[in-house]
């Protein structure tokens, strides 16, 4: 065996050990390891793989299983809030760990539910995917009025605004947003996507938003689109 | 004397009855003789309705608890989970009813209505999952799901007793029905449901004469489920339930289905000549079992008076039109 042979199997040996220890972070978000997430990640970082690549290839190929099982039935809501609070739990430390600039590097995303409406849960799971899948994502919280919404937006320049509502009664704020952000001229900047119980493709169009995601999952693949494309960045 | 006719007509419109009076929501929640006036409202403005109701209100059990809430809109809401642990709660002693101010008001408006209409009233709890999220946090529930079901057993068996002795007050007041809500039970599998929270809404509903377990939004996948609870004598779903579907394969056991005509999409924002055709067609295909056509869920005080009208009418020439004289 010459030098040659010898450094291409080490570096063959290194990367199963990466795959190997990516695969367990992958693992632990679907088998919801809540508590040897933290530990698994580490062990990661320690192995000297890339935080970034830690997200990519490991928490959000967990995050996609899951959701990929959420869409199909076998899994329920309390596992897509369980599979949150795990990449909760480890983001602070993969965060740590990045380079400045890293983070949040594929676009800026303003989260809220609208005002008058306090469900969390399902802009929680969006403000998380976006999060692990390298967006900065900017929550507002809940029951969050127009005019925050609007400032914020035009604050920090952000390429899309998720606004969930759950209640009918308060889809008005949908459509105050859209009124606001062509006001002030900067509607074709800014993507406007709805999500939630009470919404739909008829209240998108209704409504003048940009796009109507049914689930988590599916904002993170409509800001993937917005942002990838080009349309919004 | 003639059998009774179904399907029987229930819709769960009382919050019309607070547009019926001019008053707002917040005046309901605290004064009991204003709820009263309200249920009463729509009782007298939809005569033909079978069940009356009170008005809606999933936090007062939370507050009786000493949460604190907003008013969002309508309704009030939880703005604060006040428990971090089952010790904590535990170390709470166990409300009285009718010592407790959330409580009483309710108590007292079951009282009024009850006293004042005809016809069998329904009042509500929150199921034991329900409560739970309220006083934890639902995403604190859900881990504890998961980490720890001695703790959430725990948990769920204390919100039990609390919702277990007010819903007695109810009944006590007047209340025939009592409508066991349970939203946060589809937030679990089914099978969570059957090994941790099923037991705990069947030892509410043993104490209870009729009792009814209500779950909002899509809970195809649970129906069975919910069907397979023991002592729920009846089940109430959403409009996104298939109820043929339901009737055909989930539930051909003892429980009468109610529902479920969509509340907000339908019956607030759609014509009269829309929900002529929604009912008829949700009667059809419930012909041949006995239902209780209601809506899926609360309506909105909003709702126009002209379109809860037709609902009424078109059931009632249906009903005519549909039931054997069983005259002996």
């Amino acid at each position: 065996m010459n030098m040659v042979d010898i450094k291409t199997k080490k570096v063959d040996q290194q990367e199963l050990l990466m795959e190997k220890s990516i695969q367990s972070v992958i693992t632990a978000i679907d088998e919801f390891d809540f508590d040897n997430i933290t530990t698994i990640v580490q062990n990661c970082l320690d192995e000297g793989i890339d935080p970034l690549q830690i997200i990519q290839k490991g928490i959000s190929k967990g995050l996609d299983i899951v959701g990929e099982k959420f869409d199909s039935g076998e899994y329920f809501l309390a596992d897509l809030v369980m599979a949150g609070e795990i990449v909760n739990e480890v983001m602070p430390l993969l965060k740590e760990n990045m380079n400045p600039g890293q983070s949040g590097q594929k676009g800026k995303i303003i989260m809220a539910t609208v005002e008058g409406d306090i469900h969390e849960i399902g802009k929680n799971i969006v403000c998380m995917l976006l999060d692990a899948n390298g967006y900065e994502v900017i929550d507002l919280g809940v029951d969050v009025t127009t005019e925050k919404i609007l400032e914020k937006a035009k604050e920090t320049g952000a390429h899309v605004i998720g606004l969930s509502c759950l209640l009918s009664t308060t889809i008005d704020g949908i459509k105050n947003l859209v009124e606001s952000l062509e006001k002030e001229g900067i509607k074709n900047e800014v993507k406007v996507i709805i999500g939630g119980a009470c919404t739909s493709e008829g209240l998108k169009t209704e409504m003048g938003a940009d796009a109507y995601a049914e689930t988590a999952i599916d904002a993170v693949k409509i800001v993937k689109n917005f942002t990838e494309s080009g349309i919004a960045v | 004397m003639k059998k009774l006719q179904y399907p029987l007509i229930a819709p769960i419109g009382s919050a019309m009855g607070i547009s019926l009076i001019g008053a707002e929501a917040h005046d309901i929640i605290f004064n009991a003789d204003a709820h009263a006036d309200a249920a009463l409202a729509f009782v007298s403005r939809f005569p033909e309705t079978d069940i009356a109701f009170t008005i809606m209100d999933t936090s007062i059990e939370a507050r009786a608890l000493g949460c604190q809430f907003e008013m969002k809109g309508r309704v009030p809401a939880i703005t604060k989970h006040e428990f971090i642990s089952s010790d904590e709660l535990l170390s709470l002693e166990v409300v009285e009813p009718e010592n407790n101010i959330p409580m009483k008001i309710n108590i007292d408006s079951v009282k009024n209505i009850s006293r004042n209409i005809s016809k069998p009233l329904a009042s509500y709890v929150v199921g034991p999952a329900t409560l739970g999220a309220h006083l934890f946090g639902i995403t604190n529930l859900i881990k504890l799901s998961r980490r720890d079901a001695e703790e959430f057993d725990k948990i769920l068996k204390f919100t039990s007793t609390i919702i277990e002795k007010y819903a007695k007050a109810l009944c006590g007041a007047g209340a025939e029905y009592i409508i066991i809500l349970e939203p946060q039970a589809v937030v679990f599998s089914p099978e969570f449901y059957n090994k941790a929270i099923k037991k705990h809404v069947e030892n509410i509903a043993e104490t209870l004469e009729k009792a009814i377990l209500h779950v909002c939004g899509d809970t195809s996948r649970h129906v069975a489920d919910f069907a397979a609870t023991k002592n729920i004598d009846l089940i109430s779903l959403d409009w996104q339930v298939d109820f043929g579907a339901a009737k055909d394969n989930s539930l051909s056991g003892d429980k009468l289905l109610l529902g479920n005509i969509d509340p907000v999409g339908i019956l607030q924002k759609s014509s009269p000549e829309s929900i002529k055709s929604e009912v008829i067609d949700l009667l059809e295909n419930m012909k041949g079992r006995d239902f209780i056509l209601s809506t899926g869920c609360d309506m909105v005080p909003e709702t126009p008076v002209e379109n809860l009208d037709a609902f009424i009418e078109t059931a009632l020439i249906w009903r005519k039109e549909n039931t054997i004289d069983e005259s002996i």
